[in-house]
């Protein structure tokens, strides 16, 4: 028995060790870890992003590594606060449009008949829409909160969720293995519980990592347009707004900082649900 | 005492099966699949359906097991029409009836174990206690020959014959009487499929199974079928015990299948017959003989409708030259009614 | 230089020629299995040859090695293939391009993934024909019609207007075979032709194959999992096995005497049965991860003997035949 936990111990931390190996030779999962440790300890270290601390629009220097504002605010504690605010964001509508689009997919793909037709016209009918202005509208109309973007960022990427789990369940719903649980008595919910959306899931986390990259643009296209994050809260997209007057004063570093968090954020994003999707396209060939 | 040795396990009647699709111009096309099929399934008997692919068999099964919906006629499991009741009460039924697929890496759960895959079919009803479920479970898999440890492992670190005997053994955990089997060796070599087809033989003879043997690979027919069909374009063209329908072949088609399959045993009734071009969904409407447009003895008459007619005792035929001219068709005349035997 | 002797006297090399061929697959820096073990296999001019094999036992990579598509992570160990006397490892690409292209052929178990889709049938075996004659446009597009109508394609004019998606699966493959015949070449290679095909089609489809070959004084290699289309079809057979050539000769003597006991046991594999029974070769294909020293059959033979497990130096598949 004490040899077999032994054994269990030492794989235990093998798995360990394979697993860091694996991240650090995958940079995308790396740059992921760096920009959520960010988010999640970087503003208890840095300065705080409201306080006026020294001069205005200072470039670059050992002590303001981003420079300051016009107001000369500490653009580095700025732009650590706001990858919490954009994360956050981007996580929770994510989450949100996922949890609503997925169920309803894979029911569509399930059910087939009217309730499928009605559901893909409708998600097509949405999608017809430019994201952007439809989200324009609503905030428009609504007033802009952080709880309603959410909502509305959500909202525009439900039938994203749809469509791809839709997609993506039809094939199963007539496979073999399927009907054999069919055969086995079980029910629609069970199968799709237990069969179906587990062997969906990695192309829906890969499209995961990608819709919170559009969330958080799109969070940072309406605070560039005045309807997004409201001032004073630190956000990349209003920040990126803010220095776009100084821009061709040559105080460039107002908005290119915040920018480049945007560029690296989203390009983490995309790299880290092409690495899922490989991910899982190994795994199947080892099959 | 037997029981339902009076009346058959499975009786199907007129069976009818269409799918409605839509071709680029979204005009609605109904193709039938399954054309008023009727036969029966008695205990311990293997009935076997053959034709080329296109010929509508594995449907037949599948509207079986209630898999997918029938158009029209009648399906009786153990005297209960099937086709009239719907789903969830069907649901308990399916103990009764159960399927083995083509492609056994297909039929498992690519991400489960062998174990939680049969455990789906060994809590069947909820009868069994967890441990009970084991046990099934391992009395199940070295029922089919193999060690139960192979109950950890995926489908894929499991050979396609071994994947096979497991995919028998899941469908017999919840103690079928009917085994539809679909085209049960065409995935696996041809070394192994023998392994398949005996273990089977041999379940069959022990537990008393009736099998539904879809198959297009004639000499695993040969093996295991007591009474074969043969189907062609959603139609039975002929039906008979498997020496009837393997050594006096009586209908064209059969005779060409005999001919493609070159069996050396056993000998066959009269000329071999050639077909020509290939299955073709254009021909399926046709109110008379579908196999005109590629028989080489077709004439004007072949337009009429053919019903199965009897040639010989317990061998239906769906050729009117079969029945009325047997020598234009390169057939010995049948025996006189007042022959049989 | 060409290796075409100038009368065919018995010393004229065969067609293709294919010795010691050892192939491997690798994975990373190491070699992870070693699927073909030094395959001996030679193929005369103007003859069809058989080369039989269940699933594992090499003989598609065999012909992938021959006309230069190896998959990836495969890579030649050893050995040698030579067409027409010409070695064709390490020859430069050019001089292999040069040679595969006028004289070998191949035709897949899949008509369609030799025909290009978005092209009509008959528009690119004309193009096939240009290149490889001085005829022009309405000449090649005439002898791609004449070429399909040779086929058994039926309405060939009109046919050859449509695209392979618009044949179905039996005319397909003869579209496929008249794509690979449209280049004139020594060798056919046929990599299971016919297994998707039903019986009836099967029948069909081979015998315009040897009839084709035949009148046209090529050779044939056809690949194949069933020895009953090998009979039909061929008149040398080769039996592979977990990478190894079993056995090779005139199928006649082949299949009607087999030396090797694995063609013996494939052959009682295929035998009509009776009442619920078939033999089964007992046991399973070896996994080939290394150099095998003992017979690949030796787990699953039923006259296996001591000496079968050391075969190491010897050229022989059975040291009991």
């Amino acid at each position: 028995m004490t040899s077999r936990a032994a054994t269990n111990a030492t794989t235990d931390r093998s798995r360990l060790g394979r697993v860091v190996r694996e991240a650090l030779r995958r940079p995308a999962y790396l740059s992921m870890a760096i920009i959520v440790l960010v988010a999640l300890i970087g503003p208890l270290l840095v300065r705080d992003p409201l306080e006026f601390l020294g001069d205005t629009l200072a470039g670059p220097s050992a002590e303001f590594w981003f420079g300051t504002d016009q107001f000369g605010r500490d653009i580095f504690a700025r732009v650590v606060h706001a990858a919490r605010l954009d994360l956050w964001v981007g996580l929770i509508a994510a989450a949100l449009a996922v949890t609503v689009g997925m169920p309803l997919g894979a029911l569509g793909a399930y059910r087939g008949g009217l309730f499928d037709t009605l559901l893909l016209r409708i998600s097509e009918s949405f999608q017809a829409f430019p994201t952007l202005l439809l989200a324009l509208g609503i905030v428009a109309a609504l007033g802009p909160s952080i709880p309603i973007l959410v909502v509305i960022i959500a909202l525009v990427n439900v039938p994203v969720y749809l469509r791809l789990t839709r997609s993506a369940v039809k094939p199963l719903v007539d496979s073999d293995f399927v009907l054999a649980a069919r055969c086995a008595g079980k029910s629609q919910g069970a199968i799709l519980r237990r069969h179906v959306l587990p062997n969906v899931s990695e192309i829906i986390f890969a499209q995961f990592s990608v819709n919170v990259a559009w969330a958080i643009q799109i969070l940072a296209a309406l605070s560039f347009v005045g309807l997004g994050v409201q001032k004073p809260t630190p956000e990349w997209g209003a920040m990126v707004r803010d220095g776009a007057d100084y821009t061709i004063y040559g105080q460039w570093w107002v908005s290119v900082f915040p920018g480049l968090a945007i560029l690296a954020t989203v390009l983490t994003l995309n790299y880290l649900s092409d690495e899922i999707r490989h991910g899982q396209r190994r795994s199947i060939g080892n099959r | 005492m037997r029981e339902g040795m009076t009346s058959p396990l499975l009786e199907v009647r007129d069976l009818v099966k269409d799918y409605v699709s839509r071709d680029a111009k979204l005009r609605q096309r109904v193709v039938r699949a399954v054309d008023g099929v009727s036969f029966e399934v008695w205990p311990a008997e293997t009935f076997a359906i053959v034709g080329e692919s296109g010929s509508g068999k594995s449907t037949v099964g599948r509207v079986i097991l209630k898999l997918t919906d029938a158009t029209d006629g009648h399906v009786s499991l153990l005297g209960e029409d099937i086709l009239e009741i719907d789903e969830k009460r069907f649901r308990p039924m399916r103990r009764h009836l159960q399927m083995v697929f083509q492609d056994p890496l297909a039929a498992f759960d690519p991400r489960a174990t062998i174990r939680s895959s049969l455990r789906e079919f060994a809590e069947f009803g909820g009868e069994r206690t967890r441990s009970q479920q084991n046990e099934a479970i391992a009395e199940a898999i070295r029922n089919v020959g193999l060690p139960p440890e192979i109950a950890d492992r995926r489908p894929a670190e499991v050979s396609g014959g071994q994947l096979q005997r497991l995919s028998v053994a899941r469908s017999l955990l919840v103690e079928p009487r009917l085994l539809f089997l679909d085209e049960p060796t065409s995935s696996l070599d041809v070394s192994i499929r023998g392994q398949i087809v005996n273990l089977l033989t041999s379940l069959q003879e022990r537990d008393s199974l009736a099998y539904l043997l879809v198959a297009h690979d004639l000499r695993v027919v040969y093996a295991m079928a007591h009474r074969v069909a043969v189907m062609y374009l959603g139609q039975f063209v002929e039906i008979g015990t498997r020496d009837q329908v393997y050594g006096q072949a009586a209908h064209p088609y059969t005779r060409g299948l005999l001919e493609a399959a070159q069996l050396e045993e056993p000998e066959r009734m009269g000329a071999p017959v050639r077909l020509s071009g290939e299955i073709s969904t254009d021909h399926l409407g046709s109110s008379g003989c579908r196999l005109m447009p590629r028989c080489p003895y077709s004439e004007s008459k072949c337009a009429e409708p053919q019903p199965l007619r009897e040639t010989r005792a317990g061998q239906l035929v769906r050729c009117w030259k079969a029945v009325e001219a047997p020598n234009s068709i390169g057939l010995p005349e049948p025996p006189s009614p007042g022959d049989r035997s | 230089m060409t290796g075409r002797p100038a009368s065919p006297v018995t010393e004229s090399p065969p067609l293709l020629d294919i010795e010691n061929l050892t192939v491997g697959f690798r994975t990373g820096r190491e070699t992870a299995s070693i699927p073909l073990q030094g395959v001996n296999l030679r193929v005369p001019r103007a003859t069809r040859m058989a080369l039989v094999g269940e699933s594992g036992s090499g003989k598609s990579l065999t012909a992938a090695a021959v006309i230069g598509m190896l998959p990836k992570g495969a890579e030649i160990l050893a050995g040698s293939i030579r067409l027409d006397g010409e070695e064709m490892l390490g020859a430069s690409k050019q001089r292999i391009r040069d040679l595969r292209g006028r004289q070998i052929a191949i035709m897949f178990q899949n008509p369609r993934a030799s025909l290009n889709p978005v092209l009509t049938v008959g528009g690119q075996i004309a193009e096939v024909i240009r290149t490889h004659s001085d005829a022009g446009r309405r000449e090649s597009r005439r002898q791609a019609i004449d070429l399909l109508d040779q086929m058994g394609v039926s309405d060939a004019r009109r046919r050859a207007g449509d695209y392979v998606h618009q044949y179905s699966g039996g005319m397909a493959q003869r579209a496929a075979l008249a794509m690979a015949l449209s280049c004139r070449p020594d060798l056919l290679i046929a990599d299971e032709p016919t297994t998707g095909l039903d019986a009836t089609l099967q029948q069909q489809v081979l015998e315009l194959v040897v009839e084709q070959v035949a009148t046209r004084g090529a050779s044939l290699l056809l690949i194949t999992h069933d020895i009953a289309i090998a009979r039909q079809t061929c008149e040398r057979t080769a039996v592979m096995y977990a990478g190894r050539v079993m056995e090779s000769g005139p199928t006649a003597s082949v299949t009607e005497r087999p030396a090797n006991p694995y063609t013996g046991a494939l052959l009682r594999a295929f035998a009509t049965v009776d009442e619920g029974r078939m033999y089964a070769i007992p046991g399973t294909v070896p996994t080939l991860l290394g150099p095998l020293s003992e017979c690949p059959f030796a787990n699953r033979c039923p006259d296996v003997a001591d000496e079968c497990r050391d075969i190491e130096d010897r050229e022989v598949a059975c040291v009991k035949a």
